[in-house]
């Protein structure tokens, strides 16, 4: 894209507001116009300069309307239209509102890794191939979705690996990130292999793709103060009694198995709000992914919060998140 | 009822077409190709209300050469947008035509929908970032099918001066989302 420098002669004297304007309408000369039912209007002075300009900038013959020339003297436009609209000084706050509402593509949100990613680690999971599904995710689902309030945000990518020697026993590689603006702090990841578990149907999404995960690998845990067991929460919010701590918001169902939690939840001063929430039995997935010929380090075991088989959660009060890994 | 859309094309261009276009049927689909981050603004942003311009059919090139729609161009032929658009992204050209008219198609409808009142100012902010940060995946072709006859009147033909070529070409302005399916291509 070709950036201008000096605002066009031709607008000189406009506001921005009116050069925006202007160059709105300068487009619509070099645009199809299907809904018009009489003959266009004949471009006013101003424009006729300011085509004439743009044409120059594009180092095109203004009489030129060639498809190449046209579309030379547009991108000259909507470099300049957009420079009026968005001044550089917003870009970072437009960037996170967008991220924030999981409205960037994949490529354009930054990457970071929780310490919690240091468990994943440990199962045979790299970075690479984190950084690689957060670029080109076959699937991203970014909760909340529709009109739901709650605050702490996550995200969920899924890319199905297929090929080399998973050609035959394919899986999908699926990602935890909690989202803050633009940035996604990557909490953990999971193999999914398909051979192991029951997808309802053939347009899954990367959060029923967890759901079909947790329905052979999950273990049961209660909201403290709500007495339904579930294997999964996402996008809920918990009235608790204002005032209690935070420790033990989650209890595990774990009988002595050792499980990996993860938590992505903000205690407000009357709920806890829960964007993701679930527990791996570990013991019976690292059995399956060994017949699968991944290998799992001796370091994983010595990890304390997977030998002690407890989950705890980190939760932090208003307007910030917490996980657990 | 809705106009023959013929009847434009008849008067506006050839007689000899005319007359074979005379008691011809309209199609029951139309159908119209549009780039993702379209679908994506007017979903995000105009309230799910979709301006599209349509064909009765999906690939002119291979009907029958006495039927109107045969004479669609290919800059207006959906099987052609798709093919085209999808090269586009194919080749990673970010400088193809049709993305710079599309570009600047929805920045200046976005100016007038502030002016307006259609849209906020945060939202034109947020349209100027997306359309010109945008990346090669939200250039990727979707084809909408609509089923026309629920439309009625608010199908509109596109007057035969503003026409890329002689054959049929409609708009409707207002489409709900309900009203169409969407199908992305499989990609190469």
């Amino acid at each position: 894209m070709s950036l201008s420098l000096h605002v066009l002669k031709t607008l000189a004297d406009y506001s921005d507001a009116e050069r925006a304007d202007l160059l709105a309408k300068a487009s619509s000369f070099f645009l199809p116009k299907p809904d018009l039912q009489t003959e266009p209007e004949a471009p006013s002075p101003v424009l006729v300069d300011l085509m004439g300009e743009l044409a120059s900038r594009a180092k095109v013959d203004p009489t030129d309307t060639s498809p190449p020339a046209r579309a030379a003297i547009l991108q000259v436009l909507v470099s300049e239209l957009s420079q009026l609209l968005l001044a550089q000084s917003r870009v970072a706050t437009v960037r996170a509102r967008l991220g924030d509402r999981g409205e960037l593509p994949p490529k354009q949100y930054r990457v970071a890794f929780d310490p919690s990613f240091d468990t994943a680690t440990k199962r045979g999971i790299r970075r690479a191939h984190v950084e690689d599904a957060l670029q080109s995710p076959d699937s991203v689902q970014h909760l909340p979705e529709g009109e739901n309030p709650i605050e702490p945000r996550v995200s969920l990518y899924a890319r199905r690996i297929a090929d080399g020697k998973n050609a035959s026993d394919p899986y999908v590689f699926l990602v935890h990130c909690r989202r803050a603006g633009d940035l996604q702090h990557v909490v953990t990841a999971w193999r999914v292999y398909l051979s192991d578990i029951r997808l309802k149907d053939d347009r899954n999404k990367p959060l029923d793709v967890l759901a079909a995960f947790l329905d052979v690998y999950g273990i049961e845990f209660t909201v403290r103060g709500f007495d339904t067991p579930r294997r999964l929460i996402a996008s809920e919010r918990f009235v608790v009694v204002p005032g209690e701590p935070d420790s033990e918001l989650f209890r595990f169902e774990s009988k002595g198995i050792a499980f990996e939690a993860n938590q992505t939840v903000q205690r407000t001063s009357d709920a806890v709000e829960v964007a993701l929430a679930y527990a791996v039995n570990v013991t019976r997935y690292l059995d399956d992914l060994r017949k699968h010929g991944v290998e799992i380090s001796d370091a994983y075991w010595k990890s304390n919060t997977v030998r002690l088989g407890i989950a705890q959660s980190r939760v932090t009060p208003q307007k910030s998140e917490g996980t657990t890994g | 009822m809705l106009t023959s859309p013929y009847a434009t094309v008849r008067q506006d261009a050839s007689p000899s077409i005319g007359v074979l276009e005379s008691g011809t049927m309209p199609g029951p689909l139309l159908y119209s190709t549009n780039p993702f981050l379209k679908f994506y603004l007017q979903e995000t942003y105009y309230g799910g209300v979709h301006y599209v311009w349509c064909s009765e059919s999906f690939d002119s090139t291979v009907l029958d050469r006495y039927t109107a729609g045969a004479n669609v161009p290919p800059s207006s032929n959906p099987a052609d947008l798709l093919r085209l658009l999808g090269d586009a992204v194919r080749r990673k050209d970010m400088h193809d035509q049709k993305i710079q008219a599309q570009k600047a198609s929805y920045l200046s409808l976005a100016v007038e929908g502030e002016r307006s009142g259609k849209i906020t100012g945060q939202a034109l902010e947020d349209i100027t970032y997306r359309v010109t940060n945008a990346s090669l995946d939200d250039w990727r072709p979707l084809l909408y099918i609509i089923p026309r006859t629920p439309l009625g009147v608010r199908v509109k033909a596109v007057p035969a001066s503003q026409c890329a070529g002689l054959g049929p070409e409609f708009i409707v302005t207002d489409l709900q989302r309900p009203e169409f399916d969407v199908i992305e291509p499989p990609r190469a």
